[in-house]
C-alpha cells in the first residue's frame, strides 16, 4: 500500500484553482477596437438647449434569430445581420422601390451608352466612423477589395464583370465593367457594396469583420460577448437621404443586438421587457402577441419566390406535361395556407409572390383545385384508374412520384398536404424529409420528382435568373430544381438582364410566369410572410423595400 | 509505479485519445453529405430558407474551395490540420473568418463558468440532501428528499429551463434570463443544470453512505461511544464519497459539452452553442476544434477523478 504524498493534494488544489480562475475570467470582454467619438459639448444657441427633444437618447435591445458574428457586409451576406448593418453603412444610392433609385453618398450618377462605365459624383461632406474622409478613393478601394479573390468576399460574383475604377477627382469616380451592366444601381444600393474606410480595413485587419467601419448613422461600438454587440449612434452623422426627413444623429443612443436562436426565449424576453424588438416571431405566438396589450406585430409580405415545390421535368413520370398539370389541379394552396400556416401566410399562385414587382394577376386563378380535371388529364395521358389499388396505372406500372423535402416540411408542412392531395386523386406519392445537406445532394443527382425551393428577394430578375435559367440546372447553386432547359425561358431572362425599360420588363416577367405555370413547372405552395414584434415603447419604426428597418428614425417612448 | 508515473501514462493516453477523436471527427465531417462552400454561399440555416440577393457563380464556388483548402485530398487536409494543431493553430473558421482559437476564447469562459457553478451547486445540494436522507433513512424526510432527487433527474433541462424562464423571468421578473452580464443572469441557467446533477449526486450519496454506515468499523466506532456526527462526517462520509467523486468528475466533462441546450434556451454564448452552429454550417475547423477541446476536457476530468481517489482512499494504488 502506498501512502498519498502531500503533492497530490497540491496538484488537485492547483487544478481546481486554475479551473475556477478560468471560469471567472469569462467576465472579461473583448476590447472594443473602434473608439466611440469623443462627445464634445455642442455649441448650440441657448433657446435650442432648453428645448430637449425627448426622442433622443433611448437604448433599444433587438434580436436576430441567426447566430452569425461576422458583420463586414462586403464579405458576408447574412440577411438578418444586414438588417442592422444597413444602418452602419450608407450606400452610393438608395432604392426606394424596385428600380427607383435616389441619391445617397452619390449626389448624381450617369453611365456610358453601353452601360460599361458608371460614373458617380460624391458628397464632399461625409466622414467615416473613424474620422477618415469619404472620397472617390474609398469607393474604388471597396470595389477592388470585393473583386480581389484574396478577400474571399461572398459578393464577388455580383461584380464579376468589374474591371477597374478610375478616380477622376476627389469626389468623382468611374467604375468600369468588361460587359454591359445596366442593373448596376441595384448593386450600388446594396449595403454589401457600401464604401469602406481603406484605413480602417488596413488597421483593423482580421478584426474588421467584427468592427466594420462605414459612414452610416450607427457605428459598431462594442461586443459585450460572443452573442451580443452594441451599435452606438454616430454623433457626426449629417448626410441622411432626403426621404428620411431630417438631418443630424440618430435618435437612439445605442442599439444592442442579441443573437437568440430559441423562439420561446425571444418571445419571453419581449414579454418580460428584456427585449424591445424581436425578429422571426414563431407562428404560434403571432396571434397571442397581437392580442396582448403593449406589443405590436409587424407583418412582412416577402417578395421573391415564396415557398414552391419545383416539379422535375426530366424524371418520369413528371416529364409528362399532363401529369404535372394533374398534380397542380389536385392541389389546393388555399387549403395548404389554412391548415399549415393557420391562414397567416398567403397561398402561393406562381413562381414569384404577389408582393414581388412584376407579379402577374393572371396567376390568381390559373390553377384552382379541381380533382375531376386532374383525373381527366391523367386519363388523357394514357393512365387508367385501378380500383383495387386506388392508383392510376399505365402499362402495368403505378403512377408514382417522389417528393424530397425538408424534415419539417414532410412532417406537417406543405409537402405533406401535397402528398395527401395527390394520393386523393390516385397518384402514389412518396415523401422523404431530410436535412438540407442530404436533399441538396439528391437534387444535384436528379433523384426526385418534386423538390422544395424558397428565396426572399425584391429583385425579380434575380429570382428568375437564379431559379429558372438553364445554367442553374447543373451549375451555380443548382437552384433550377425543375431542371428546365428551355431556350425561350433563357432568352427572356437574359433580355431582362440587359434592359432597364420598365414596361418591357413587366412584359417579360408576366410572360415568364405564364409560361412557367402553363407548363406546370412548379407547385406554388405558399407565399412567405415574416413576422417581427416590438413593444409599444418603440416609435418611428419603418422599413425599406427590402424590409430592412431604418433604425435612424426609431426612438424609445 | 507511483502516482506520478500513472499520471504521465494517463496523459500519454490522453494525447492518443485526442488524436483518435480528431481523426474520426475529420473523417465523419468529410463523409457526411453536404458541401460547406455551398452552405456558406446559400446562407442556409435550420428553420430559415435561403434569403437575400446572394449572387454566386462557378468561379466563386471554386475560389472558395481553394481558399478553404477543400480542393486538396483528404489525407493532405488532415495532415495539414494536424501539423498546425500540434503548433497550437486550429485554423480559421470557414464562416466567421476568424481563428478557431479566438472563437473558442470568446465562448469557452462562459461555458466553464456555467459548468463550474452548476457543478458546485449540484454537489452542494446533492451531497447535503444525500447525507440528510441517509441519516434519516426510511423516515419521511428520506422519502421526501429522494422524491425530489428523482424529480430533479427526471426533468429534462430544456423543459426545466422554459419553466424557470416563465415563472421567475416573465411572471415574477426576479431574474434576467437572456444572455450573460451579471450574477443574476447566472441564477436560472445554474439552477436548471444544477438541479439535474443534484438529483444524481443525492441518490448516489445516500446509497453509498447507507452502505458505509453498515460497515463493521462504523459499528466499532459507535460502540466506542463516538458521537453520531463524528461517525458520519469523519469516518463514513469520506469513504462514501468515492463513487460520488467519480460521478462529479464525469458530470463536469459532460457539462462542458452538454450545456448546449441551456446555452441555446437562455441565449448565452458558449462552447456548446458554438459547436451546434458550426455543425449546422459545416464549419469544419470550428467543429474540429471544439470536439478536440471536449475530448481533452473529458480526459482531464477523468484524470482529476483518479487523483482524487488516491487522496480520498490512500489504499488505492495505481499499477
Amino acid at each position: 500500500m502506498r501512502k498519498r504524498g502531500k503533492w497530490s493534494f497540491v496538484v488537485i488544489a492547483t487544478m481546481l484553482t486554475l479551473l475556477f480562475l478560468v471560469s471567472i475570467s469569462g467576465c472579461a470582454r473583448p476590447p472594443a477596437v473602434v473608439e466611440p467619438p469623443e462627445e464634445e459639448p455642442a455649441e448650440e444657441p441657448e433657446e435650442e438647449v432648453e428645448e430637449v427633444d425627448e426622442r433622443f437618447g433611448g437604448h433599444l435591445v433587438a434580436t436576430k434569430y441567426q447566430v452569425q458574428d461576422e458583420l463586414d457586409p462586403s464579405i458576408t451576406t447574412a440577411t438578418s445581420t444586414m438588417r442592422f448593418m444597413r444602418s452602419v453603412f450608407d450606400t452610393l444610392v438608395w432604392m426606394r422601390e424596385p428600380n427607383d433609385f435616389v441619391p445617397g453618398l452619390a449626389t448624381d450618377w450617369d453611365h456610358s451608352d453601353d452601360y460599361t462605365v458608371w460614373t458617380f459624383y460624391l458628397r464632399d461632406d461625409v466622414v467615416f466612423h473613424n474620422g477618415d474622409p469619404f472620397d472617390a478613393e474609398s469607393v474604388a478601394f471597396t470595389f477592388e477589395r470585393i473583386s480581389d479573390p484574396e478577400t474571399g468576399s461572398l459578393r464577388a460574383a455580383e461584380v464579376r464583370t468589374y474591371s477597374h475604377s478610375e478616380v477622376i477627382n476627389d469626389y468623382t469616380v468611374a467604375l468600369h465593367f468588361s460587359e454591359p451592366n445596366p442593373r448596376f444601381l441595384w448593386t450600388a444600393s446594396s449595403e454589401g457594396f457600401a464604401p469602406l474606410s481603406p484605413k480602417a480595413v488596413e488597421e483593423l485587419g482580421d478584426d474588421h469583420i467584427l468592427y466594420p467601419v462605414g459612414t452610416g448613422p450607427f457605428l459598431v461600438d462594442e461586443w459585450k460577448d460572443a452573442r451580443t454587440y452594441v451599435l452606438r449612434r454616430f454623433e457626426d452623422y449629417n448626410w441622411a437621404p432626403d426621404f428620411l426627413g431630417r438631418q443630424g444623429p440618430a435618435y437612439l443612443e445605442t442599439l444592442t443586438v442579441r443573437m437568440i436562436e430559441e423562439d420561446s426565449t425571444r418571445v419571453g424576453g419581449l414579454e418580460a421587457g428584456e427585449l424591445h424588438y424581436i425578429d422571426n416571431v414563431p407562428a404560434d405566438d403571432i396571434v397571442p402577441l397581437q392580442e396582448m396589450a403593449g406589443f405590436e406585430v409587424i407583418q412582412f409580405d416577402q417578395a421573391g419566390s415564396g415557398i414552391y415545390l419545383p416539379i422535375n421535368v426530366t424524371a418520369a413520370p413528371t416529364d409528362s406535361l399532363k401529369v404535372r398539370q394533374a398534380i397542380l389541379y389536385a392541389v389546393s394552396t388555399d387549403i395548404i395556407n389554412d391548415l399549415v400556416h393557420a391562414g397567416l401566410r398567403n397561398p402561393g399562385r406562381g413562381p414569384i409572390t404577389s408582393a414581388t414587382w412584376g407579379y402577374c394577376e393572371c396567376m390568381d386563378e390559373m390553377y384552382l383545385q379541381d380533382e375531376e380535371k386532374a383525373r381527366a388529364l391523367l386519363v388523357e395521358d394514357g393512365y387508367a384508374f385501378n380500383e383495387s389499388t386506388g392508383y392510376f396505372e399505365k402499362d402495368g406500372k403505378t403512377l408514382e412520384i417522389d417528393i424530397v423535402t425538408s424534415s419539417a416540411d414532410a412532417a406537417g408542412g406543405e409537402s405533406e398536404l401535397v402528398q395527401a392531395m395527390c394520393e386523393a386523386v390516385g397518384i402514389k406519392t412518396n415523401l422523404l424529409g431530410t436535412a438540407y445537406e442530404v436533399r441538396a445532394e439528391m437534387y444535384a443527382n436528379n433523384e426526385y420528382n418534386i423538390a422544395r425551393f424558397g428565396w426572399s428577394t425584391v429583385d425579380t430578375y434575380f429570382v428568375f435568373n437564379t431559379a429558372w435559367h438553364s445554367s442553374q440546372v447543373d451549375e451555380g447553386g443548382q437552384f433550377n430544381r425543375s431542371r428546365v432547359k428551355d431556350p425561350h425561358v433563357d432568352a427572356l431572362i437574359e433580355e431582362a438582364g440587359r434592359i432597364t425599360d420598365q414596361e418591357r420588363l413587366l412584359e417579360i416577367y408576366h410572360e415568364l410566369q405564364r409560361y412557367i405555370m402553363e407548363n406546370a413547372f412548379v407547385i406554388p405552395a405558399s407565399e412567405f410572410v415574416g413576422y417581427d414584434a416590438m413593444s409599444d415603447e418603440v416609435q418611428g419604426y419603418e422599413v425599406d423595400t427590402r424590409n430592412q428597418p431604418y433604425w435612424y428614425n426609431v426612438w424609445m417612448r | 509505479m507511483g502516482l506520478r508515473e500513472a499520471i504521465a501514462r494517463r496523459l500519454l493516453w490522453g494525447v492518443l485519445v485526442a488524436l483518435g477523436v480528431s481523426f474520426i471527427v475529420f473523417l465523419i465531417q468529410h463523409v457526411m453529405p453536404g458541401d460547406p462552400v455551398h452552405m456558406m454561399l446559400v446562407q442556409h440555416r435550420i428553420g430559415a430558407h435561403p434569403a437575400g440577393e446572394v449572387y454566386f457563380d462557378e468561379q466563386l464556388y471554386q475560389e472558395m474551395r481553394t481558399r478553404l483548402g477543400l480542393d486538396k485530398p483528404f489525407h493532405v487536409q488532415y495532415t495539414t490540420f494536424l501539423s498546425k494543431a500540434l503548433r497550437g493553430d486550429l485554423g480559421y473558421s470557414f464562416r466567421a473568418r476568424r481563428t478557431v482559437i479566438s472563437l473558442i476564447n470568446d465562448n469557452l469562459p462562459h461555458t466553464i463558468r456555467l459548468a463550474v457553478l452548476s457543478l458546485a451547486a449540484a454537489a452542494l445540494l446533492g451531497i447535503t440532501a444525500g447525507v440528510i436522507a441517509a441519516i434519516f433513512r426510511d423516515r419521511w424526510i428520506d422519502v421526501g428528499v429522494m422524491v425530489a432527487a428523482v424529480s430533479g433527474v427526471s426533468m429534462p433541462s430544456f423543459w426545466l429551463a422554459i419553466v424557470f424562464i416563465w415563472v421567475f423571468g416573465i411572471i415574477l421578473r426576479w431574474f434576467p434570463f437572456i444572455g450573460v452580464g451579471s450574477w443574476q443572469h447566472e441564477v436560472l441557467p445554474v439552477a436548471t443544470l444544477g438541479l439535474g446533477g443534484a438529483g444524481v449526486i443525492a441518490r448516489l450519496t445516500r446509497s453509498s453512505l447507507v452502505e458505509v454506515l453498515g460497515e463493521d468499523y462504523i459499528r466499532t466506532a459507535r460502540a466506542k461511544g463516538l458521537p453520531n456526527r463524528g461517525v458520519v462526517f469523519k469516518h463514513a462520509l469520506r469513504n462514501a464519497m468515492l463513487p460520488v467523486v467519480t460521478v462529479i468528475g464525469l458530470q463536469f466533462g459532460a457539462l462542458l459539452g452538454g450545456t448546449v441546450i441551456v446555452e441555446t434556451v437562455f441565449g448565452r454564448p458558449g462552447i456548446g452553442s458554438l459547436a451546434v452552429t458550426a455543425i449546422m454550417d459545416k464549419d469544419f475547423p470550428v467543429t474540429q476544434g471544439v470536439v478536440l477541446l471536449a475530448a481533452i476536457a473529458f480526459v482531464m476530468s477523468n484524470l482529476i477523478v483518479d487523483i482524487a481517489y488516491v487522496w480520498l482512499d490512500p489504499r488505492i494504488v495505481y499499477d
